[in-house]
């Protein structure tokens, strides 16, 4: 289960998350939508506190964290049950994708190594790339190097995966099979907490639509009711440029 | 002009040659030290560590701001004028030192610019698995800085060899300080100075070749 | 990358650790590169400075440890305690003593232009006017040159070494180096090289020493030494053996 209360963010005077309250439970799939610049993937970022929220306070699990308060330990265990899931992959280019995946059992959670890349091949097997294990980034798609990017958040089952625009800097080729995966977690009940603009996939995986505008939650409810009846004009103002562009 | 002693040549290799292992000693030393600590210098100004990052661009500054030579007289003779104690400091080691810290300043410089031209979405990527600063620095950007620095890096070993030729006015006598003496003995500059050359030569040629193999290992990651 | 810090560390460490000097030893410095008086022939240092000393030494009873280095280093070594005294055909100036004590004078000798040879341009210290005029760098010869009236119309070089080399290239008209060190070039090495004219100031060389309990002490035996060397014609000897003539009296 995920928690926010209160959450605030200022990049000095501007204000980009204010107030944010939201409760995701176990195995929930929510996305997140709004205008660009909105704050979504500071919303994201700061869940896995790439970015130091100013105030309020994150539950992950058994662990709550008043964010003025938060120790290093405190931020290592919070990025330990949050996975995220960058828009341009973020891949180490130094390693192959068996290596990518692994990195963080061996690091982190400090596996024994036949352990770690035992099971960093597993979860190769389930994104379907074990013929690419010894692959470096460079020598993969886009699509193949998404699909390790999501491997990587996968391996070691955290609590959360956080993906921000997962599809945005793929060629329109590779989108479908990164799509694929994200279903398949979806049908597995991993909790996700995901921005994006497909969305048809939205209305077809996510168990929740949350609309965000200047840094407030505007409207959310199930996708029927998100993307059929959305009740504030901002929302429909939105969905209806996005609709326009996206042919959803 | 009169033709090439070749005798005189050949009589002076074993001469010179037995003065070569310090000259690459003085070097190699120099460069593994002053790549520790250019590294420990590049980190501290690229995480902006506080009073360290401080130090380090005075440092920096004066060490790149000031000739070699100036600074060799200055641990040399300068420091125990000050501190007679620290006479115990003898030609071989002030030369390691000066060598070090010169060649420390630049080199941090450039591994600096090798770190910061890492990809920052990495460094965001090794955060959000909870790694800690060090993990990245050593596991993710170190790596990937090493290769893009590593042309440079050789570059600055090349001239650290030729820089040792500056211990001999601190009473090293290394392969330069030999062939300057042998020379003067003989007054046959050319000859002597060509078998030194052709020394210095051989042994960068040999650099070079090891600097070609080790970029084909590092870059194996990076090529499609 | 273990491994190779470690050795680092052990060599350095040893590198730091030489031996020092015991105090019944007499440091002295050279550079090894002023023919016929201090230079090396396969791997052996040699020279006028190195006899001298050798028997100034014997007679003092003391080890010698030669410590050779470039000319322009050797002073800061005998300022920072590193070397006892200067072997080096060091030339008594007033600024020299203001900073170290002289033992008495062992060479007598003159400053003197050398030219290449067949250059009757230049027949004399009062020809250099308009010329490029090489001085080895920290010698007292740019100091000398720099006291003459007409001082302003020489372009002065100074070199690291290999002054005379550079002179028989044609790179700059003229050198000024001590008579009798010029004679010895001109005499044993394949340069064209020839003196021009007279010498035009009398120098005196002699040994520096730090203005110290020991470098008082080491000063008064190596007088004491050189007194004895002079009276029973040993200097004289070393002289003529390598220079044909006596350059140890005035
Ligand atoms: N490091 C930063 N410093 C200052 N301002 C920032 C910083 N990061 C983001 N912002 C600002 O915060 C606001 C929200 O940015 P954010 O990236 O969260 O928007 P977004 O909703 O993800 O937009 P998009 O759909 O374009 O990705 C923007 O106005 C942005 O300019
Ligand atoms: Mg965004």
């Amino acid at each position: 289960m995920i928690e926010l209360k209160g959450l605030r963010k200022h990049f000095g005077d501007a204000v980009v998350l204010d107030g944010i309250d939201l409760t995701i439970e176990k195995g929930e799939i929510v996305v997140i939508i709004g205008p660009s610049g909105t704050g979504k993937s500071t919303l994201l970022r700061c869940v896995n506190f790439l970015e130091q929220p100013t105030a309020g306070e994150i539950t992950v699990g058994d662990l709550t964290v008043d964010v003025n308060r938060a120790t290093k330990k405190d931020i290592l265990s919070l990025r330990q049950q949050t996975a995220f899931v960058f828009q341009n992959y973020a891949l180490f280019a130094n390693k192959t994708a068996l290596q990518n995946i692994a990195e963080r059992l061996l690091v982190v959670d400090r596996w024994p190594k036949a352990k770690a890349y035992e099971r960093a091949r597993e979860i190769l097997r389930r994104i379907g790339l074990e013929d690419k294990a010894d692959a470096y980034p460079a020598s993969m798609s886009g699509g193949q190097q998404q699909r390790v990017g999501i491997g990587r958040a996968m391996a070691a089952g955290a609590e959360v995966i956080l993906f921000d625009e997962p599809t945005s800097s793929l060629d329109p080729e590779w989108v479908e099979e990164v799509l694929a995966l994200m279903k398949q977690l979806a049908a597995e009940r991993q909790t996700m907490m995901l921005v994006t603009h497909e969305m048809s996939f939205a209305r077809d995986v996510a168990d929740r639509v949350i609309f965000i505008d200047d840094g407030r939650i505007v409207e959310q409810g199930p996708p029927s009711e998100i993307f059929y009846h959305p009740k504030d004009p901002r929302t429909r103002d939105f969905l209806q440029k996005i609709l326009a562009t996206h042919q959803a | 002009m009169g033709a090439l002693d070749v005798d005189y040549m050949l009589g002076l290799v074993p001469v010179l040659l037995s003065y070569l292992p310090l000259t690459l000693q003085l070097a190699s030393l120099g460069m593994v030290l002053a790549l520790i600590l250019a590294c420990l210098f590049a980190v501290i100004r690229v995480q902006r560590i506080p009073v360290l990052n401080q130090f380090t661009v005075v440092f920096i500054s004066f060490f790149r701001g000031t000739p070699l030579l100036v600074q060799l007289f200055l641990f040399y003779y300068g420091l125990p004028q000050l501190f007679s104690a620290l006479t115990v400091i003898d030609g071989i080691t002030a030369t390691i030192m000066g060598l070090t810290m010169h060649f420390s300043a630049y080199m941090a410089e450039s591994i600096r610019a090798a770190i910061v031209g890492v990809d920052r979405s990495q460094t965001e990527a090794a955060l959000s698995i909870g790694m800690t600063n060090s993990q990245l620095m050593r596991r993710i950007i170190l790596p990937q800085a090493t290769r893009v620095a590593l042309p440079t890096l050789m570059n600055y070993f090349i001239d650290m060899i030729k820089a040792t030729s500056l211990a001999f006015t601190l009473g090293v006598t290394e392969l330069m300080g030999a062939t300057q003496k042998e020379a003067s003995g003989s007054f046959l500059y050319f000859e002597a100075f060509i078998v030194a050359a052709i020394m210095y030569w051989i042994v960068v040629e040999m650099l070079s070749w090891l600097q070609g193999n080790l970029e084909t290992r590092l870059n194996k990651a990076y090529s499609r | 990358m273990k491994t190779l810090l470690v050795s680092a560390l052990v060599i350095l460490s040893l590198a730091t650790t030489s031996v020092h000097a015991q105090d019944d030893t007499i440091r002295v410095g050279m550079s090894g590169q002023y023919f016929p008086f201090t230079f090396v022939e396969q791997d052996t240092l040699k020279g006028f400075e190195v006899d001298v000393m050798n028997a100034v030494a014997q007679e003092m009873g003391r080890e010698v440890e030669y410590q050779t280095a470039a000319f322009s280093g050797l002073f800061g070594m005998l300022g920072a305690g590193r070397i006892d005294t200067v072997a080096n055909q060091i030339t008594i100036t007033e600024e020299r003593q203001q900073a170290y004590l002289f033992s008495e004078p062992y060479v007598y000798d003159g400053a003197q232009v050398v030219t290449k040879a067949g250059n009757d341009d230049i027949n004399g210290v009062e020809d250099l006017k308009g010329k490029t005029v090489a001085v080895n760098l920290g010698s007292n010869f740019e100091a000398l040159l720099r006291d003459l009236p007409y001082a302003d119309e020489i372009d002065i070089k100074t070199y690291e070494s290999n002054i005379e080399r550079d002179t028989a290239l044609g790179r700059v008209d003229a050198f000024v180096m001590d008579r009798v060190s010029a004679s010895q070039i001109i005499k044993e090495k394949p340069l064209p090289l020839a003196l021009a004219g007279p010498t035009f100031s009398q120098i005196t060389n002699a040994y520096p020493f730090k203005d110290t309990e020991r470098g008082r002490a080491l000063r008064d035996e190596v007088n004491a030494a050189l007194k004895t060397l002079r009276d029973n014609g040993t200097l004289k000897a070393i002289s003529e053996e390598w220079f044909g003539t006596d350059i140890t009296a005035p």
